[in-house]
């Protein structure tokens, strides 16, 4: 029967070493790392978050409230888009940008009538836990004047979100591997320290029905 | 599919090692119930920041508390405090493993 103290210093050293760990958790249920995939039909760009390790089966969807912004870097424009994601995912999935066999693992939007010009397209707030941060696109043709979108994106102020630099995630936290994912290590150090604490319970209850 | 295996490699043993006179019977309950929380938790899906989180931390204490239940349930006698630190002593180290095993892939 392992000793009280021992398996402190055990869980003691485990969480010195995560705690200074680059950590990525292939095992955890709620870790995604979020790729975008992007295709360029003449004026019209697909856009599609993908997501790489959603092992759940579930879908990686924007949150709630998200939106997807398009940002061209050189006139500094940025603007929203609320386009219909069901024809625009079904329409991936024609592209061939989207697995079929990953079905329900990618989430696209459709931006028609697109300038010629050089994109950054993003939800915000970023989807998952890291991965890609922003999806690029260039469109070369010159929009036909009956092109009509199906809805007018909208222009914003605002700057783009800081995170578009591609090295900081939502939690604030850089992604240290590539096309990985840092978790929360106060929240793997949480986790740690609950197991060592059932573990330790486990160690008094046995030595307590040891003595009596 | 895995994470699954990499978690029962790790849990099953881990739990046998604990249950000496019931190694097979403990390593059995092992994989199923095992089995049956990764499923369980890997249903779930956690939306926005601090509910994914949070949401570690929680799935975490779920699969150790439900595991050392049934582990106490299935043993002879009902060892609470073995089971306990059977629990937790496999789900610390199919928890670190998840976490090192970026660096060996």
């Amino acid at each position: 029967m392992p000793t009280l103290r021992g398996s402190f210093s055990v869980v003691l050293s485990l969480l010195v070493s995560f705690w200074s760990l680059p950590a990525r958790a292939d095992g955890q249920p709620i870790i995604t790392t979020n790729a975008y995939r992007v295709s360029v039909q003449g004026n019209t760009v697909i856009v599609c978050l993908h997501s790489e390790e959603n092992v759940g089966g579930g879908a990686m969807t924007p949150e709630r409230g998200s939106i997807l912004l398009r940002y061209n870097r050189s006139k500094k424009q940025l603007v929203a888009l609320g386009l219909d994601n069901a024809s625009s995912t079904a329409a991936a999935y024609e592209l061939g940008l989207c697995e079929r066999n990953w079905a329900g693992s990618c989430y696209c939007m459709k931006d028609e009538c697109v300038p010629p010009g050089a994109y950054r397209y993003g939800w915000s707030p970023f989807p998952g836990f890291c991965g890609q941060i922003f999806g690029e696109a260039t469109v070369t043709d010159s929009v036909p004047d009956s092109c009509i979108a199906t809805a007018p994106p909208v222009p914003l102020k605002a700057n783009p979100p800081l995170r578009w630099d591609g090295s900081i995630n939502d939690y604030g936290q850089p992604c240290e591997l590539p096309g990985g994912c840092a978790i929360a290590r106060g929240s793997s150090a949480v986790v740690l320290l609950i197991q060592a604490a059932c573990f330790s319970l486990g160690v008094l209850l046995a030595r307590r029905r040891r003595r009596s | 599919m895995t994470a699954l295996l990499l978690t029962v490699a790790v849990e099953v043993p881990t739990v046998a090692v604990f249950f000496p006179r019931q190694r097979f019977t403990m390593a059995l309950t092992c994989l199923v119930t095992t089995s049956a929380t990764h499923v369980v938790l890997f249903g779930c899906s956690f939306s926005g920041a601090v509910l994914r989180t949070v949401g570690l931390v929680i799935a975490e204490a779920f699969a150790l508390i439900a595991e050392a239940v049934v582990y106490t349930t299935i043993s002879r006698p009902h060892d609470l405090p073995r089971a306990l630190m059977a629990s937790a002593a496999a789900n610390a180290l199919s928890f670190a493993a998840s976490l090192l095993m970026p660096l060996f892939v």
